[in-house]
């Protein structure tokens, strides 16, 4: 007897905790996730950021905007794509991604913050739902020269240093080489005779 | 009594020559193309640094002609060092060989070329040999030994221990 009514007050709380869970998914709810692809962020050099939107609701997410403040003008200049973009509706369980190209104009620490989405969870909502995205945090922008320092490629500069330098060890090896055979020559040559 | 103040004359002028070739003295033709090769050399490192380590030159000129100044007179220095000593050595080996030749009645002749030809060997192996050393500490030194050091340190130390080991290491017999 106890086990039967032990057994119904389960299945009673898994039907009610279905019911909620489908509840609460049944409008759009937008996640958003912001990366930076680059492996090192670098002054005066392209700078990629991705940002995914995922609608992991039952419903399209409608009229919905994504703005990032993040990189204004005094500090960074847009290379290719916009800090706004805009999709009339996302479908359920699907993402979109949006990428933008910036420049960082001055080198030093920088914080990285959120993006903000809005968007209406439904076609019957009136209501403007906010979200924010994944923050990187504070990164450090380096300066050119450090970068080239460390990464660039210098086999060009390399090759150029050896054709500038070269003269002054080989002229004066090939004069003292010329005349040390010359007397070594004529000294073989009397030997013999 | 002019005659034998002549012949004074005479002897004080060969025991200047004599002077002048045992000396470390140069000639004014020797000191310039020393200093000239010294700076030469002095200044090819400037190529290294602007590229590879990037210090731009309009902003470390004072600091790139500084030491450049330096480690010519170190440079020019260790080539006088160098080149005193080899004469001596190379003198000696071309003794047999000059000895032989045509001019052997006129011994002067003779001991002049030998001296010629010992001053431009002696003169042109310094240069390549301390050019050669020179280079190769500072590469040892900029690249291995300083090569996590600021730009203007690493070329501070580096070319001061390139040109002091230099001078030192001529130093020796």
């Amino acid at each position: 007897m106890k086990c039967v009514i032990f057994l119904l007050c389960a299945l009673l709380a898994n039907v009610v905790y279905s019911e909620t869970v489908v509840d609460e998914l049944e409008d759009a709810k937008l996640l958003v996730a912001k990366n930076v692809l680059n492996n090192y962020i670098v002054e005066g050099l392209n700078l990629t950021i991705k940002y995914t939107v995922h609608n992991i609701g039952s419903s399209p997410a409608l009229n919905v905007k994504l703005q990032d403040e993040n990189f204004p003008a005094e500090y960074f200049e847009y290379a290719s794509g916009f800090s706004v973009a805009q999709w009339a509706r996302i479908p359920p369980k699907s993402n979109v991604d949006h990428v933008v190209i910036v420049s960082p104009k001055m080198p030093g620490m920088f914080n990285l913050t959120s993006a903000v989405v809005t968007y209406l969870p439904s076609e019957k909502a009136s209501k403007v739902q906010t979200g924010y995205s994944t923050e990187l945090g504070e990164v450090y922008i380096q300066r050119l020269s450090d970068y080239n320092r460390r990464y660039a490629s210098q086999t060009l500069n390399w090759i150029l240093f050896i054709i500038i330098a070269s003269p002054s060890i080989l002229i004066p090896f090939f004069l003292w080489k010329s005349s040390t055979n010359k007397y070594q020559k004529s000294k073989k040559a009397k030997k013999s005779n | 009594m002019s005659t034998k103040s002549s012949k004074q004359k005479n002897l004080t002028k060969e025991e200047e020559s004599l002077l002048q070739d045992y000396s470390r003295d140069l000639s004014t033709k020797s000191s310039a193309l020393f200093y000239g090769n010294a700076a030469i050399i002095s200044a090819v490192p400037i190529w290294l640094y602007w590229k590879i380590h990037q210090m731009e030159p309009a902003n470390n000129y004072i600091y790139f002609l500084l030491v450049t100044v330096v480690t010519t007179y170190l440079i020019s220095f260790a080539y006088k060092n160098v080149k005193f000593v080899l004469k001596h050595k190379i003198f000696q080996n071309l003794y047999n060989v000059v000895q032989d030749e045509k001019d052997k009645k006129n011994e002067d002749r003779s001991l002049r070329k030998k001296n010629e030809i010992a001053e431009y060997e002696a003169t042109t192996y310094s240069i390549f040999y301390n050019n050669s050393l020179f280079l190769f500490i500072l590469l040892v030194a900029s690249f291995v030994i300083f090569k996590n050091f600021t730009p203007l340190f690493n070329y501070f130390l580096s070319m001061s221990i390139a040109s002091g080991l230099l001078a030192l290491f001529s130093t020796s017999k």
